[in-house]
C-alpha cells in the first residue's frame, strides 16, 4: 500500500489548501501518529501532503494579548521556548513528556490536537487556556475553541478540505501558575493513564482570582472541571478547600477500564493529580 | 511502482535514491544503501532501536518517510568511527559491557551522541533523560549509563 503513494510537499499554506481540495489527500507533518497509522492500514489516501516544509508554521509568538503556536511546532521546540516557559509553563513539562527526545523531535503540537487522541497530553492543558484553534481551507480561515473542535476520540469538527494552522490562547495575567501531572507506567514513552493540567493566580491574600482544571483520559475527550473551578474561585485556598474540589473533579469524569488502568483506579487518580496540581501551584507542600 | 528521487547526504557523502515516497527512511537505509547497523525493531517509535540522527536530532527512522529527508543530512552508526577508529562512545560501550545482545546498541549510541554533541558534561539525570526513548531488555541501562559518562569524560579531556 505504501508503495502506491504519492507524496506532495507544499511550499505554502495556500498549496497545501488547493492540494488537499484536489487530492483529499491524508495530512502529514511530524509522522508520529500517521506513520503507524498508514502502516496498520487505519486510513485509506492515494496522497501524503506533507506539511513539514512549510515555512512559518512552526514558530511560537506572541500577538498582542495572545500566545501564537503554529500547528507544526514540535515538542522539542516548545520545551525549550522562552516565552511559553515565562508564561505557561506547563506547556513545556508536557512537551518534556510526550514520548522520548526523538518523539520530541518530530511529533507536533498541531498532529496530537488533530489526532484528538482522549489521552493527548497536549489537550488538558490547552483547554485550561482556553485555547482556540485557526483551520484553514482554500477559501479562507475561522477560529473555533478547542473545546468545539474536540469531539470524541480521534473525532473533531475538522472539515475535509481544512487544515490546521494555529493554535492560540489569551497569555494568562502575570503571576498565574500552571502545572502539568500525569500518572503512566513509567516516566518515559507511555501514554498517559490520568492526566491533569491546573492553572492557579492568587491575590496577595491567598484569595483565588483565577482557577482552572483540566484532565485528560478520563472521558471520550479531554475535559475542564467547571463545577470544582466554581467552588475554588474567589476563594481562601486551603488544603480543606483542595480536598473538596479535587473530590469533586472526580465526578466529572467519565472513565473505562482499559488495558493501561481500571476506571476505579483513574477516578482515585483524578483526585491524585487535581490536589497534588493544587497544594504545588498554591505553595502548601 | 510510485517512486521519487530522493537525494540526501549520509554519513557526509551525497546519495541520490530513486524510491517510493512513502517507504520509511529506515528501510531506505537498510534496503536502498545497505547501512543494516540501523535497526528493524517496533516500527512504530516505540523502542529507539532504528534512531538517527536528522539534521544532527535524533529521530526514529521508522516514523520519517523518505521523501520527507530529500535535501536533508543523516548520520547512522556507521558515521560516527572515524579514519578506522571507533568514536568514544564506540568503545566505552563495548569496555563498560553495555552491550549484550546488541539489538538496541545502536540507537543508544546515536542518541547519546546527540547529548554529548549538545552537552558534552551530562549528569547522569540528563544521560537518563536523553536515552529515555530507547529500551534495552539486556542491560538493564546501567552498564548503559556507564559508558556514557566515560565516553563524557573523555571527550571532555580532548
Amino acid at each position: 500500500m505504501m508503495h502506491e503513494l504519492r507524496l506532495e510537499t507544499p511550499r505554502s499554506l495556500a498549496e497545501a489548501s488547493r492540494i488537499l481540495k484536489e487530492t483529499g489527500g491524508k495530512v502529514i507533518a511530524g509522522g508520529t501518529d500517521v506513520i503507524p497509522q498508514m502502516r496498520d492500514g487505519r486510513f485509506e489516501a492515494n496522497t501524503l501532503i506533507d506539511l513539514s516544509r512549510l515555512p512559518d508554521l512552526d514558530t511560537i509568538k506572541e500577538e498582542g494579548d495572545f500566545i501564537v503556536i503554529g500547528a507544526l511546532a514540535n515538542y522539542t521546540s516548545i520545551r525549550q521556548s522562552q516565552l511559553l516557559q515565562e508564561t505557561v509553563p506547563m506547556l513545556l513539562e508536557v512537551a518534556g513528556l510526550v514520548g522520548g527526545l526523538q518523539t520530541q523531535n518530530r511529533g507536533t503540537i498541531g498532529g496530537n490536537v488533530v489526532n484528538a487522541s482522549p489521552a493527548g497530553d497536549t489537550l488538558p492543558p490547552l483547554l485550561a487556556l482556553n485555547a482556540e484553534v485557526v483551520l484553514n481551507n482554500s477559501d479562507g480561515e475561522r477560529t473555533i475553541p478547542l473545546s468545539d473542535f474536540l469531539q470524541g476520540p480521534g473525532q473533531t469538527a475538522i472539515a475535509p478540505h481544512e487544515l490546521l494552522s494555529e493554535i492560540r490562547f489569551q497569555k494568562p495575567p502575570a503571576g498565574t501558575k500552571s502545572t502539568f501531572l500525569r500518572l503512566g507506567n513509567r516516566r518515559g514513552m507511555v501514554i498517559s493513564i490520568v492526566s491533569a493540567a491546573t492553572m492557579l493566580l492568587l491575590d496577595g491574600g491567598n484569595k483565588i482570582e483565577e482557577v482552572r482544571i483540566a484532565l485528560g483520559a478520563v472521558a471520550p475527550i479531554p475535559i475542564r472541571c467547571p463545577e470544582a473551578e466554581a467552588l475554588l474561585q474567589g476563594q481562601v485556598l486551603t488544603e480543606a478547600l483542595i480536598e473538596q474540589a479535587a473530590e469533586m473533579t472526580v465526578k466529572a469524569g467519565s472513565p473505562i477500564d482499559d488495558v493501561r488502568g481500571t476506571a476505579t483506579y483513574r477516578q482515585h487518580g483524578i483526585k491524585v493529580l487535581v490536589r497534588r496540581g493544587l497544594l504545588k501551584l498554591g505553595g502548601l507542600r | 511502482m510510485n517512486t521519487m528521487k530522493i537525494n540526501l547526504i549520509v554519513n557526509g557523502q551525497s546519495r541520490s535514491v530513486e524510491a517510493p515516497p512513502g517507504k520509511t527512511l529506515l528501510y531506505l537505509l537498510r534496503d536502498d544503501l545497505d547501512l543494516l547497523g540501523t535497526k528493524d525493531g517496533c516500527r512504530e517509535g516505540e523502542c529507539g532501536a532504528c534512531t538517527v540522527l536528522l539534521d544532527g536530532e535524533p529521530v526514529n527512522a521508522c516514523l520519517v518517510l523518505a521523501g520527507q529527508v530529500d535535501g536533508r543530512e543523516v548520520v547512522t552508526i556507521e558515521g560516527l568511527s572515524q579514519n578506522g577508529h571507533l568514536h568514544p562512545l564506540q568503545r566505552h560501550f563495548v569496555e563498560a559491557g553495555a552491550v549484550q545482545c546488541g539489538f538496541c546498541t545502536p540507537g543508544l549510541i546515536m542518541s547519546s551522541a546527540a547529548l554529548l554533541e549538545q552537552n558534552p558534561q551530562p549528569t547522569e539525570e540528563q544521560i537518563r533523560h536523553a536515552l529515555v526513548g530507547n529500551l534495552c531488555r539486556c542491560t538493564g541501562y546501567t552498564k548503559v549509563f556507564e559508558a556514557v559518562q566515560h565516553a563524557a569524560e573523555e571527550v571532555d579531556r580532548d
